[in-house]
């Protein structure tokens, strides 16, 4: 038969065991915080008041057993005075206290001290605390016993709040669980426990199971902080209750031998277990230790590597919103911009291409240039490094300038195509050159009024001085016919508005009209005119007047520039793949300052000038611009007193090779 | 007069139309002046008709090619011989002339009176031969 004294004798002594481990186990590894620490020693305490009653079991003496009861609940109070220091240390460590807490504090403390006050001079057989009758099991209660259970109770109710206060403030969720599991398994603990008092005033079974209950509700909770704040660790926890159960055996071994002298070796056996036991725990206490530093040092590491994770994806987002611009920029920029990867597909079309190109579909990124008609029609198939002209085939064609340049990608080539729409600058081009061309046209009819009136008068009966300056008349509208032909042909054909045709030809013929033409010119001036054409010429795609023009311009600049007696020899052979046709003079020649500007528009020689008044400085720009037409060059070798060689290096058509 | 040789002179310039009559009518040739295709074709309606039609291309109204496409429609005058006379030396002008029908295409810049006369008087000449 179990006795319910004992039952609960068996609960002190399992208490004051389990709250010992706990204790022990509490202050070796978490003694560097604070908090914990006054809750280790609370716990220590509370497991001295648990010893204590557990001894008086064995005490037969009714006062002496008043005596350690009252002891016993002593340290009870005192433990109840570090779960004060700890409730508020725990919420210290996150906020300062306010006022009013700290003066609460202190109240509670005082109140406390009043109670171990009180308890103390009860030892000496007062009843201010505690009554005649005291066992471990129950008591009679003092005069002040009441302010005692106060006192408990408010201290339940203020663990409930202050540890709540923490709870609150707590952000993560995992802390703030902690927070909650404390609160409440602290409070209830308290409040469960509080139940052996009041069973001193009214004895219920109900109360009796309350108290019993306090005591694994509070052991979990426990268990639970140690839990939380990675203080438990299997090891450490082993090598504390093996130990502690070798020294408690050790000890009650000793306790049960009949005289002191018997009790020698077992608590000399106790000394050294208790030493062994010291330095194994401190020893499984360093390894944790060192884990729990290897812990930190690893946490730093995550958040270390964590706000360099941040970082690169700040640095990420930051590159990406570049990258964003540049393409907005790239779309929206006025020209068209088409880039072509190393395996001939678009890798990137901006919007103005699109538009520029008349596209109605959007062009997908990464298909075939070949699959595209209009770019193609526009780019040809095979890209060649190179800047042309080409019109789209829309309704309404665009002049466009194509760019094509190589882009080296990685390890690859690819190209960029830039597209310019040129339509209004060639349509300014065009009416700037239909102005010129009705301006040339339309001094055409004054100008031959002029002349016919001058042959008519030349019929008259005229004085010889009246002739004169008839004939200075005539010269001046021949000039001025050639000024208003020379006009007309620096339209060059692309830019002309009616077609001038280009025809299979042999320029043989030409040539020699060119030189009977002139030579009434060479004549005149007593020059030698040669003509040194090879009798074997090929076909020559040309167009007849404006070639013409331009060697007749070359043959008449030649006379015109050579003196009395001087010689101009016109030459034409074929070499390779051309025709080579010079033209050499004699005559003054041409400084190196002035061959380098020879070819610009209104450019005219000092030397030139001082021997022609006449020319119109356009003669060789449209020369030039004409032998370019042929797809031929033109290039000039001169010696200033010496002579002038022009050489014109015509193509001939690819069929004839 | 009845051997004066009788031309029509399509030209809108009064000052190069006069000019020309004046040299023509030195050589016996009277011209017919009309200043726009509408008023020459006004005169080819009326007989007798021209044996030569000097025809400019730039013209108020109907422009040259007109004229001489209608000249060339019209059954009474399509075997008068038309010289065009004109500023323009476009070659496309040129072949489109011709391919109107008409037998000579004339720069008159480059063109001296008494060419001009001269060539009038070889058309003339042809004509007269039956």
């Amino acid at each position: 038969m179990l006795d319910p004294s004992n039952i609960t004798y068996v609960g002190v002594g399992m208490s004051a065991f389990v709250a010992t481990l706990m204790a022990t186990f509490m202050l070796s590894v978490a003694f560097k915080d604070r908090a914990m620490r006054y809750w280790g020693y609370s716990i220590l305490f509370f497991g001295s008041w648990a010893w204590i009653s557990f001894a008086s079991h064995f005490v037969d003496t009714e006062s002496t057993v008043r005596q350690i009861m009252i002891g016993a609940i002593i340290a009870q109070v005192i433990a109840q005075v570090f779960l004060v220091y700890f409730i508020f240390a725990y919420l210290e460590e996150i906020r300062p206290l306010k006022k009013l807490e700290n003066i609460w504090r202190r109240l509670l403390e005082g109140a406390h001290y009043l109670i171990i006050g009180f308890l103390i001079i009860d030892l000496s057989g007062t009843n201010l605390m505690i009554g005649e009758h005291l066992s471990a099991h129950t008591g009679t209660p003092g005069t002040f016993l009441l302010f005692f259970v106060g006192v408990w109770y408010v201290l339940a109710l203020t663990a409930g709040y202050i540890l709540s206060r923490r709870t609150v403030i707590e952000k993560d969720t995992k802390s703030r669980r902690a927070g909650i599991t404390l609160t409440i398994g602290l409070t209830v603990a308290l409040l469960f426990g509080g139940c052996g008092v009041i069973m001193w005033y009214y004895d219920h079974e109900l109360l009796a199971l309350f108290r019993v209950l306090a005591l694994p509700f509070y052991t979990a909770t426990i268990m639970y902080a140690i839990v939380t704040h990675r203080l438990f660790n299997l090891r450490v926890a082993a090598a504390e209750a093996f130990v502690f159960a070798i020294w408690s055996a050790v000890f009650l071994r000793a306790l049960l031998q009949p005289t002191l002298a018997e009790a020698i070796p077992d608590l000399l056996i106790l000394l050294s277990v208790i030493v062994l036991g010291f330095f194994l725990i401190r020893n499984v206490k360093k390894e944790l230790e060192t884990k729990i530093e290897l812990e930190n040092v690893s946490d730093k590491l995550q958040t270390l590597n964590r706000s360099l994770e941040d970082k690169v994806e700040e640095r990420t987002i930051d590159l990406e919103k570049a990258r964003r611009h540049t393409e907005q920029l790239v779309e929206y920029m006025p020209v068209g911009i088409i880039e072509i990867g190393p395996n001939q597909q678009i890798i990137r079309i901006n919007q103005t291409a699109e538009t520029i190109l008349n596209l109605n579909q959007k062009v997908l990124k990464n298909t075939r240039l070949a699959d595209h008609d209009v770019i193609v029609d526009i780019v040809g198939t095979k890209l060649t490094t190179g800047v042309f002209e080409r019109q789209t085939k829309d309704k309404e064609p665009h002049d466009l300038e194509v760019i094509i340049t190589p882009l080296s990608l990685e390890q690859s080539e690819g190209y960029v195509i830039v597209l310019h729409d040129i339509t209004e600058r060639r349509e300014l081009e065009r009416s700037k050159n239909e102005f010129i061309a009705t301006a040339a046209h339309q001094l055409r009819t004054p100008l031959s009024a002029i002349k016919w009136t001058f042959e008519l008068l030349e019929t008259e009966k005229l004085s010889k001085k009246t002739k004169e300056i008839l004939a200075q008349g005539k010269q001046g509208t021949v000039n001025l016919e050639r000024i208003a032909e020379t006009l007309m042909m620096s339209i060059s054909t692309s830019e002309r508005t009616d077609d001038y045709l280009f025809t299979d030809t042999d320029i043989r013929p030409i040539l020699d009209d060119l030189l009977q033409m002139t030579q009434a010119l060479a004549d005149k001036r007593k020059i030698s005119l040669e003509n040194e054409i090879s009798p074997a010429l090929p076909t020559l795609h040309v167009n007849i007047k404006r070639i013409g023009f331009a060697f007749q311009n070359l043959l008449d600049n030649a006379i015109r520039y050579t003196p009395e007696g001087g010689r101009v020899v016109l030459t034409a052979k074929q070499q390779n793949d051309s025709v080579v046709i010079t033209v050499s003079d004699t005559g003054i020649g041409i400084s190196a300052t002035d061959q380098k500007q020879l070819f610009k528009k209104f450019f005219r020689s000092e030397s030139a000038t001082k021997m022609s008044t006449d020319g119109s400085g356009l003669g060789l720009f449209i020369t030039k611009n004409v032998v370019e037409e042929h797809g031929g060059t033109i290039t000039m070798s001169s010696k200033e007193g010496a002579g002038t060689t022009f050489i014109v290096t015509l193509p001939v058509p690819t069929k004839q090779k | 007069m009845e051997d004066n040789k009788k031309i029509l002179f399509i030209e809108d310039d009064q000052l190069i139309s006069d000019l020309v009559s004046r040299k023509f009518l030195s050589e016996e040739i009277t011209t017919v002046h009309a200043q726009s295709g509408e008023k020459a074709l006004e005169i080819l309606e009326t007989d007798p008709k021209p044996l030569l039609i000097l025809l400019d291309i730039r013209l108020p109204g109907i422009d040259g090619f007109t004229v001489l496409e209608k000249i060339k429609q019209n059954e009474s005058t399509k075997d008068i011989p038309v010289i065009v006379f004109s500023n323009f030396s476009e070659e496309s002008g040129k072949k489109r002339a011709s391919d109107l029908g008409a037998k000579e295409y004339v720069v008159k810049v480059s063109r001296s009176l008494d060419e001009m006369a001269e060539l009038v008087k070889s058309y003339l000449e042809l004509t007269a031969k039956p």
